[in-house]
C-alpha cells in the first residue's frame, strides 16, 4: 500500500492547494473587490450614518479593516480556522452560532433527501440499464428528463397546493406545528410530517439526474469487451452487473455523492423558503441580498471546507477501488 | 405586510427607504374586483381605548407569498395582506373579507432638475400634463390607487393641502406649457426647438428593466408614448435597480419613477425640498420654498406648520421637483369571524387600536389572532431592528407617549403620556423648546416593576448616547437637559423650535431597569450585539429581557418558525369588561333573623372557563359599613358555596359577593351587589299572630254575639 | 467428431434490414485438431466465432442449423443449459483486444478464479486460486502475476493470461478470435507457439480466426478460406495453400509479400469486401473476380472435391 500512502499525500497537496485558491478568490470577491476596486464599502449599509468619524474607524479597525491587504488575508485564515467566522453585519452575532442554530434543520432535511436521492436514483438507474432498449426504460428516461427540467419552486407550491391546501394532508409552513407538541415522539412524528412535502419536492427533482446518470455510466461500461468476456465465461447479467460493471463505475459515482455532500450544509435555498423551513440555504440567500457579507464568507467557507474534505475522502475510496489510479 | 405602524417616525435612514421603496415593488395587478361585503360586527364597531381582547397573538413565519396566502384561505391565519393580483381569488370566499385603504407610499416621477432638459420647468410641467393618471391606475395597478396632485397627499389628513395647481392630463395643454414659455415646435420636422433657437435634446425617464418591474417599466412606456404623439423626444432608459439608486444618491440620474414610503407626519418634506436638504436628490434651490419650509419645520405651534406646508406644497407643485403621480391603496383580508379592526381615518391604515380591539366575533373575550410574519425576525432589539415583521413583533409590546389618533390620523391620542406641554423659551440667549409629558401611575412594566418618569428619561439619554440609526434623529442631537421633578413628569429642553421634535421624541420606551442594567448588557455582547428576546429576564422566571408596557407579553419564540405573544393580564388599559363573571344563585333574599344566608357563585373568567382558585366571600353590608362576612368554600367545578348566618340582624342589607382570583398571574377581582332585607326574628310569627289575633278577634266578637242583651219585649 | 457445424446462419437485425453474417457455414473438427479461419474485415468470422459460443447480441440470432459439440446441438440448449454446462467448460473463446477482455479494475488472478468459482461449486476462492496460479505458469508467466492487474502487464503477458483464462476449466475446444492481431510479430510468433503446444500437451482442439494468412498457415491444420459469410474454400492447410483453387484464395496467397520474392508492386483485390444485406447474386466473389463468368452472376457455385478433403466452391472448378 505504499504506492496509495503517496497518492493520498499527493492529493492532499493538491487539496490544500485548491482550499488555499478558493480562499483568496473569496477574500478577493467578498473584500477586496468591492471594497478597494469599486470602492463601496461592503460595512456601508450597516455603518450607522450618526456615526462621527472617529467612531467609524473604530469598527473599521475591529473589523480590522484598516490593515494592509496581505495582513487582513492571514488575520481571516487564522480566524476561519479557529472557528471564528466573523459578526453578522446585520444582528452583530457571530457567524459561527447563527449558523449552529439553523444547521440542524438544514442537515436533517437535505441529508436526508440526499442520501435518499442517491440511492433512489441508483436504484432506477441500475434497473434501467438492466432493462435498456424496453419500453420501461423509455418510459422511465422520459419521466426522468421531465422531472429533472421540473422547477423546483413549481414543484414545491404544487405539491404544497395539492396536499397542503385542497387534501389538507400536511402542514403549509414550518418545521413543527405551532405550539408544538411537548411528547418527544410526537415532536418527532410532528417534525417527520412538516418535512414530508420539502422532502418529496427535493427528492422528485433531484432522482431524475441520478438515474439518467448511473444508467449511461452502467450501459458504458456494458458496452466494454470485458463484458462480453464475463458473459462468455458464464456469469448470468446480474452478476455481472454486480461483480464487474459497478466496480468500474465506482469512482464516478463517489465524485458525484462527494459533491453531493457539501450541498447537505449549504441547504436549498427555494426549498427552504416556499416551505418556510428554517435553514442554511434560505439564510445564505438573504444575507447576500442584505450585503452581509461575513455570513456569506462564514457559509461559503465551511462549503468549501466541506467540499475539499469530501473530495479527499472521494480521493481515498477511488484510489481503493481503481487500482489504475494509485498504482501508474 | 404592511400593516402601517402610525407610530414609526419616518427615519432619515436610508436603509428603510430603501427597504420600503423594495416592499413597494411587489405589487402587480391583474383585474378590477370588488371586496367582500364586511361584517356587521366589524363595520359597526366604534374602538375602545382598552384591551387587549384576544389572550395570545400567534405570528407564525411563513416566508413564500403563496404558502401565506393558502394558510389565510384554508383558515391556519386570521389575517393576511391581499397581493392586488390575488384578489379575484379571495373575494367570492364566503369566510374572509377584505378591508381597502391608502396606503402612505406615494408614486412619482422624480426628477434631476440640474441635468438639461429636465432643467426647464416647462418640460417638466409638460410632462405632467402628459402622465394618464387615471389610465395608469385602471390599467397598470387595475384600480388599486388614487391619482395624487400634491406632493403631499391626502392621507396625510390635514396636512394635505387639496387646493395645489394640478397638471391634468392634456396633450393640449402640455403643448400650450411649451409654447408659452417660448418652445418652437416645428410641424415640417415634426421637432421642438428651445427658446434659443437649440433642437430639443432626449428627455430620459429611468426605470429598472422590464423583467424587474414590469409595471413600472408599462408606465414609462405609456408617458414616453403620449410625449412622443405631441412630438418630444422622450425615451425610456432601463437601469438595474442598484445602479438607479447609486446614481440618485450621487446626483447622476437623469428621471425616475419610484415610490417613496413615508410615516403619518410629512417631516421628510424638509430634507425633500429645501435647498442642500439630504433628500434633495432634484436639486431644485428656491428661497422662497426655503423660507416657507423653515417656518414648517421650525415652530412649535402646528397649525402654523400647517399653514406653512400647505403653501410649501403649492410652491412645490409649482417648481414641481417630482411628479406625484398616485399613492398605493392596499387590500387586507380578514376571515369573517375577526372584528374589531380600527382604521385611522381619514383615508385608512390600520391603527395600533387593533392590537386592543380586534376579537373574534363568537368570543368577545378570549382566543388567539393568528397573523403571519414573512420573514423571521433576525433580531428583537428595538434600536437595531429595521425590517417591518421585527416591528410587527415589538409593537405589541413596547409602547409610546401618544399615538396616531384613529379618528384623524394627524392629530395625537395620548397613550403613556395623559398629556403635555409644549412652549418656546431660551437659554442664554437661544430659542428653545421645552416640552413637558405627565404621565399615568398605573403603568407597569411586563415583571412588575412599576413605569415612571425615569424609564422616559433613560430611553431618551440612552439614544443620545448611542445613537441608534433607527430613533436618532435631530431632536436627540439637540436635547440639552432633562428634568424628572417627580416619578411621573418629565420636562425636555431641545436647542431649536420645531414641532417636528414633539414627534420625533415620542420613541417606543424601553425599561431602565433592563437597558441600564450594565453587567447584564454586556454579558450578552452590549446593547447592539444583544437580542433581549433572547435572554432570560434576571429576576421573573419565565420572561424575557424583552419587556414593555404594552398589551401582550413575549412568551415563545422558536426561531424560524414563529413567535406567541401571550396578553399582559397586568396591562394598564386592561379591558374593564375581561375579567370574571359571577353567576350566583341565591335562595330568597328576604330572611328572617336566624335563617342562614345561602350564596352559591360560579366563578369563571371572561370565557366562561371555570376558575378553582378564586377566593369568594359574602359581606353583609349597611349603609356602607361591613356588618358581617364570610368566605365561601370551593365545592368543585368552581362552585362556591356560602352560608352567613343572620342572627342578631336585621334591616335592610346589601350583600356583597365578592371574588378574586388570578388569570395569567395578575389579580381579578369582582363583586355583585344583592339587595337583601332580613325581618326580626319574631316577624316570623307574624302570621300566627295575625292568625292568633283575628281568632281572638273572633272568638271576641263571637262572645260578644253571644253575650250580648236579650232586649225583653214589654209592655 | 469433437465439434460438426452444419449449415449454421446467424444474421443480425439492424435498423429494419437484416445483416446475414454467417450464411450457410458448415466443418467438422476434432481432438487436437487445429481449424484456421481466414477472411477478411467483415466476412462475418467473428460473427462465427460468436455464434459458436451462442453469445449473441440482442439483434440477433442463429437462423438455421446445428452446432454439434460431443454430439449435442448447442443451437436448441436453452440459455441456462448453456451458461452452467457448455461454456467455458466445454468450449472457451481468447477475444481479440485483450486490453480490453480484462476488467481493468481486478486482478488477473481474481479474474481467472472467477471462472472456477463461478462453475464448480464447492471450490473455496483459494483452491480456485491455487489453481488460476498454475494456469498462468502453463501459459507461460509467473505465479506473482496473480495479483497483478491488467493494466500492469505487456500486451504479451495480458493475451497470455487470457488464453490461461480460457483453459481455467479444461475446455475440449478453445476458439481464438484475432489472439494476435493488437502485438508485435515477436510476441506474436511467442503466442502462436504457446498455441501449438497447448494444442499437443492439452490434447485442446483450437479454431483460429484471423484475416492474417500467415498467422494462420503458422498454425493450422486445417484451414477454411470465408468470405461474405460463406467458406469457399476449405481443407489441409498444405493442400490449400499449395495449391490454392478459388480465386479468391489465390488472391489473398498472392496478396502476402514474400521477403524471397524481389520487390514489385503490391497486389491487391480489387473492390471492396460485399455488404452482408444484400449480398451479390450468385457467387457472391463474382464483382471481384478476375474470372468472372456469366454463370457466376446468377448461380451460387456448387463445393467441388478439389482433392481428398479438399474442397473449393467455383464454377471454374466444375466439371
Amino acid at each position: 500500500m505504499a504506492g496509495l500512502a503517496k497518492y493520498m499525500a499527493k492529493r492532499a497537496i493538491d487539496r490544500v492547494m485548491v482550499l488555499f485558491v478558493a480562499l483568496v478568490l473569496q477574500f478577493a470577491l467578498l473584500r477586496v473587490l468591492p471594497y478597494y476596486v469599486l470602492g463601496i464599502d461592503p460595512s456601508f449599509f450597516f455603518m450607522n450614518p450618526n456615526l462621527t468619524n472617529e467612531q467609524r474607524e473604530l469598527i473599521k479597525k475591529a473589523f480590522g479593516l484598516d490593515e494592509p491587504l496581505h495582513a487582513q488575508f492571514v488575520k481571516y485564515v487564522l480566524a476561519l480556522f479557529t472557528g471564528n467566522l466573523g459578526y453578522s453585519f446585520y444582528t452583530r452575532r457571530p457567524v459561527a452560532a447563527e449558523l449552529m442554530e439553523r444547521l440542524p434543520n438544514t442537515v436533517i432535511l437535505l441529508g436526508t433527501s440526499t442520501v435518499l436521492t442517491i440511492l433512489f436514483g441508483l436504484a432506477i438507474g441500475l434497473m434501467l440499464a438492466m432493462k435498456r432498449g424496453t419500453k420501461i426504460d423509455t418510459a422511465f428516461i422520459s419521466a426522468s428528463v421531465l422531472l429533472n427540467s421540473f422547477p423546483t419552486f413549481y414543484l414545491g407550491l404544487l405539491l404544497l397546493l395539492v396536499f397542503g391546501f385542497y387534501l389538507r394532508l400536511f402542514p403549509l409552513a414550518g418545521s413543527v406545528s405551532r405550539p408544538p407538541p411537548s411528547d418527544p415522539v410526537l415532536y418527532v412524528a410532528d417534525f417527520l410530517w412538516h418535512m414530508t412535502l420539502p422532502l418529496l419536492t427535493l427528492i422528485i427533482v433531484g432522482v431524475g439526474g441520478y438515474a439518467l446518470l448511473i444508467r449511461s455510466l452502467l450501459i458504458t461500461q456494458l458496452g466494454e469487451d470485458y463484458i462480453v468476456t464475463a458473459r462468455a465465461k458464464g456469469l448470468d447479467e446480474r452478476e455481472i452487473i454486480v461483480k464487474h460493471v459497478l466496480r468500474n463505475v465506482l469512482p464516478p459515482v463517489i465524485t458525484i455523492v462527494a459533491l453531493a455532500l457539501p450541498g447537505i450544509v449549504s441547504g436549498a435555498v427555494i426549498t427552504e423558503t416556499i416551505f418556510s423551513w428554517y435553514g442554511v440555504g434560505r439564510w445564505l440567500f438573504e444575507a447576500s441580498t442584505q450585503f452581509d457579507y461575513p455570513v456569506v464568507q462564514g457559509v461559503l467557507f465551511i462549503s468549501i471546507l466541506l467540499t475539499v474534505m469530501s473530495l479527499y475522502i472521494a480521493d481515498l475510496l477511488i484510489a481503493l477501488a481503481d487500482p489504475r489510479v494509485r498504482l501508474r | 405586510m404592511s400593516k402601517n405602524k402610525d407610530d414609526k417616525k419616518a427615519r432619515l435612514n436610508r436603509c428603510k427607504s430603501l427597504l420600503a421603496l423594495v416592499v413597494m415593488f411587489t405589487f402587480i395587478s391583474v383585474t378590477i374586483v370588488y371586496p367582500a361585503p364586511v361584517p356587521p360586527e366589524q363595520e359597526a364597531w366604534s374602538w375602545e381605548p382598552y384591551g387587549p381582547r384576544v389572550d395570545e397573538t400567534l405570528m407564525p413565519v411563513i416566508l413564500d407569498y403563496d404558502a401565506r396566502l393558502m394558510a389565510f384561505k384554508k383558515g391556519d391565519l386570521d389575517t393576511c395582506f391581499i397581493q392586488p393580483a390575488r384578489v379575484a381569488e379571495v373575494k367570492d370566499d364566503p369566510n374572509i373579507y377584505l378591508l381597502t385603504y391608502q396606503t402612505f407610499n406615494l408614486q412619482f416621477l422624480g426628477i434631476n432638475c440640474q441635468q438639461y432638459p429636465w432643467n426647464y420647468t416647462a418640460i417638466r410641467k409638460a410632462v405632467a400634463h402628459l402622465i394618464d393618471k387615471d389610465w395608469i391606475i385602471r390599467n397598470v395597478f387595475n384600480g388599486f390607487g388614487v391619482p395624487v396632485d400634491s406632493a403631499i397627499p391626502p392621507a396625510f389628513g390635514d396636512w394635505s393641502n387639496p387646493n395645489v395647481p394640478s397638471y391634468p392630463y392634456s396633450r393640449e395643454l402640455a403643448k400650450k406649457v411649451l409654447l408659452d414659455a417660448g418652445f418652437m415646435f416645428d410641424e415640417r420636422t415634426g421637432k421642438w426647438y428651445e427658446p434659443n433657437g437649440r433642437e430639443l435634446g432626449k428627455i430620459v425617464i429611468q426605470v429598472p428593466p422590464q423583467e424587474q418591474a414590469p409595471w413600472l417599466y408599462q408606465e414609462a412606456q405609456r408617458i414616453v408614448e403620449e410625449g412622443r404623439s405631441i412630438g418630444l423626444p422622450i425615451e425610456i432608459e432601463a437601469i438595474e435597480f442598484q445602479a438607479l439608486v447609486a446614481q440618485i444618491y450621487s446626483k447622476t440620474f437623469k428621471s425616475f419613477i419610484l415610490y417613496l414610503g413615508w410615516a403619518r407626519v410629512p417631516t421628510l418634506a424638509y430634507e425633500l425640498f429645501r435647498t442642500g436638504g439630504s433628500w434633495n436628490f432634484w436639486g431644485i434651490s428656491d428661497p422662497e420654498l426655503d423660507k416657507l419650509l423653515e417656518q414648517f419645520y421650525y415652530t412649535a405651534d402646528i397649525s402654523k406648520a400647517k399653514q406653512a406646508l400647505w403653501k410649501a406644497q403649492e410652491k412645490v407643485a409649482d417648481i414641481l421637483p417630482y411628479i406625484p403621480i398616485y399613492m398605493g391603496i392596499a387590500n387586507v383580508g380578514f376571515r369573517t369571524n375577526i372584528a374589531g379592526i380600527v382604521l385611522s381615518k381619514p383615508v385608512g391604515g390600520q391603527s395600533y387600536l387593533t392590537t386592543l380591539n380586534v376579537h373574534h366575533t363568537d368570543l368577545p373575550f378570549g382566543g388567539a389572532y393568528k397573523t403571519p410574519l414573512g420573514s423571521d425576525p433576525r433580531t428583537l432589539n428595538p434600536f437595531t431592528a429595521i425590517t417591518g415583521d421585527e416591528w410587527a413583533v415589538m409593537n405589541n409590546i413596547l409602547e409610546s407617549l401618544f399615538i396616531a389618533h384613529p379618528d384623524q390620523v394627524s392629530d395625537n391620542l395620548p397613550w403613556l403620556a395623559k398629556s403635555w406641554k409644549m412652549e418656546e423659551t431660551e437659554i442664554n440667549g437661544h430659542p428653545v423648546t421645552k416640552i413637558t409629558f405627565y404621565l399615568n401611575d398605573n403603568v407597569t412594566w411586563h415583571d412588575g416593576v412599576k413605569f415612571t418618569a425615569r424609564d422616559v428619561n433613560f430611553t431618551w439619554w440612552f439614544i443620545k448616547l448611542n445613537r441608534p440609526t433607527q430613533q436618532y434623529a435631530k431632536v436627540f442631537e439637540k436635547l440639552i437637559e432633562t428634568e424628572v421633578p417627580d416619578d411621573y413628569t418629565i420636562t425636555a429642553y431641545i436647542n431649536g423650535t420645531s414641532w417636528t421634535y414633539l414627534y420625533d421624541i415620542n420613541v417606543a420606551l424601553v425599561p431602565a431597569h433592563i437597558w441600564g442594567n450594565e453587567s447584564l448588557l454586556m454579558q450578552h455582547g452590549g446593547w447592539e450585539k444583544w437580542d433581549p428576546s433572547k435572554v432570560p429576564h434576571p429576576t421573573k422566571s419565565g420572561l424575557t429581557c424583552l419587556i414593555g408596557t404594552g398589551p401582550f407579553v413575549f412568551a415563545e419564540r422558536k426561531p424560524g418558525e414563529y413567535i406567541l405573544l401571550k396578553w399582559n393580564s397586568g396591562y394598564w388599559k386592561r379591558h374593564p369588561a375581561k375579567t370574571l363573571k359571577l353567576e350566583y344563585t341565591l335562595q330568597r333574599t328576604t330572611l328572617y333573623e336566624g335563617e342562614p344566608l345561602q350564596v352559591a357563585v360560579k366563578v369563571t373568567d371572561y370565557t366562561g372557563a371555570a376558575l378553582t382558585n378564586a377566593t369568594v366571600s359574602l359581606q353583609l353590608i349597611s349603609d356602607g359599613n361591613v356588618v358581617k362576612s364570610i368566605s365561601a368554600i370551593h365545592k368543585g367545578g368552581g362552585i362556591y358555596e356560602a352560608s352567613l348566618d343572620t342572627a342578631g340582624l336585621s334591616g335592610s342589607f346589601k350583600a356583597l359577593v365578592r371574588s378574586s382570583a388570578l388569570i395569567g398571574g395578575a389579580s381579578f377581582e369582582k363583586e355583585v351587589p344583592i339587595p337583601v332585607t332580613i325581618r326580626p326574628a319574631w316577624e316570623r310569627y307574624l302570621p300566627y299572630m295575625a292568625l292568633g289575633a283575628i281568632g281572638i278577634a273572633v272568638a271576641v266578637i263571637a262572645v260578644l254575639y253571644l253575650t250580648r242583651k236579650r232586649v225583653k219585649p214589654s209592655g | 467428431m469433437l465439434l460438426a457445424v452444419e449449415g449454421l446462419k446467424m444474421y443480425y437485425g439492424v435498423s429494419n434490414e437484416t445483416v446475414k453474417a454467417v450464411d450457410g457455414v458448415s466443418f467438422s473438427l476434432g481432438e487436437a485438431e487445429s481449424l484456421g479461419i481466414v477472411g477478411e474485415s467483415g466476412c462475418g468470422k467473428s460473427s462465427l466465432a460468436m455464434a459458436l459460443l451462442k453469445i449473441l447480441p440482442s439483434n440477433a440470432r442463429i437462423v438455421d442449423g446445428r452446432i454439434l459439440l460431443e454430439g449435442v446441438d448447442i443451437v436448441s440448449l436453452p440459455e441456462e443449459r448453456l451458461r452452467r454446462g457448455i461454456r467455458w467448460k466445454k468450449i472457451s473463446m481468447v477475444f481479440q483486444g485483450s486490453m480490453s477482455a480484462l476488467n481493468p479494475v481486478i486482478k488477473v488472478g481474481e479474474q481467472i478464479a472467477e471462472a472456477i468459482i463461478i462453475h464448480e461449486n464447492g471450490v473455496t476462492k483459494k483452491e480456485a486460486l491455487e489453481r488460476a496460479a498454475n494456469l498462468l505458469e502453463i501459459v507461460g508467466l509467473d505465479r506473482s502475476t496473480l495479483k497483478r492487474y491488467p493494466f500492469e502487464l505487456s500486451g504479451g503477458q495480458r493475451q497470455r493470461a487470457v488464453i490461461a483464462m480460457a483453459l481455467a476449466l479444461n475446455p475440449k475446444v478453445l476458439i481464438a478470435d484475432e489472439p494476435t492481431t493488437a502485438l508485435d510479430v515477436i510476441v506474436q510468433a511467442q503466442i502462436l507457439k504457446l498455441l501449438r503446444e497447448l494444442k499437443e500437451r492439452l490434447r485442446l482442439s483450437i479454431v483460429f480466426i484471423s484475416h492474417d494468412v500467415s498467422v494462420i498457415s503458422e498454425v493450422s491444420d486445417r484451414v477454411a478460406i470465408m468470405y461474405a459469410g460463406k467458406f469457399v474454400e476449405s481443407g489441409n492447410a498444405e493442400a490449400v495453400f499449395l495449391k490454392p483453387s478459388h480465386p479468391y484464395t489465390q488472391a489473398l496467397i498472392s496478396a502476402v509479400p514474400s521477403i524471397k520474392e524481389p520487390r514489385k508492386t503490391f497486389k491487391y483485390i480489387v473492390g471492396q469486401p460485399p455488404s452482408l444485406i444484400n449480398p451479390p447474386p450468385g457467387c457472391r466473389f463474382h464483382p471481384r473476380c478476375p474470372y468472372v463468368m456469366d454463370v457466376c452472376r446468377s448461380e451460387e457455385p456448387p463445393i467441388i472435391e478439389v482433392e481428398k478433403g479438399h474442397f473449393a466452391a467455383c464454377h471454374l472448378l466444375g466439371g
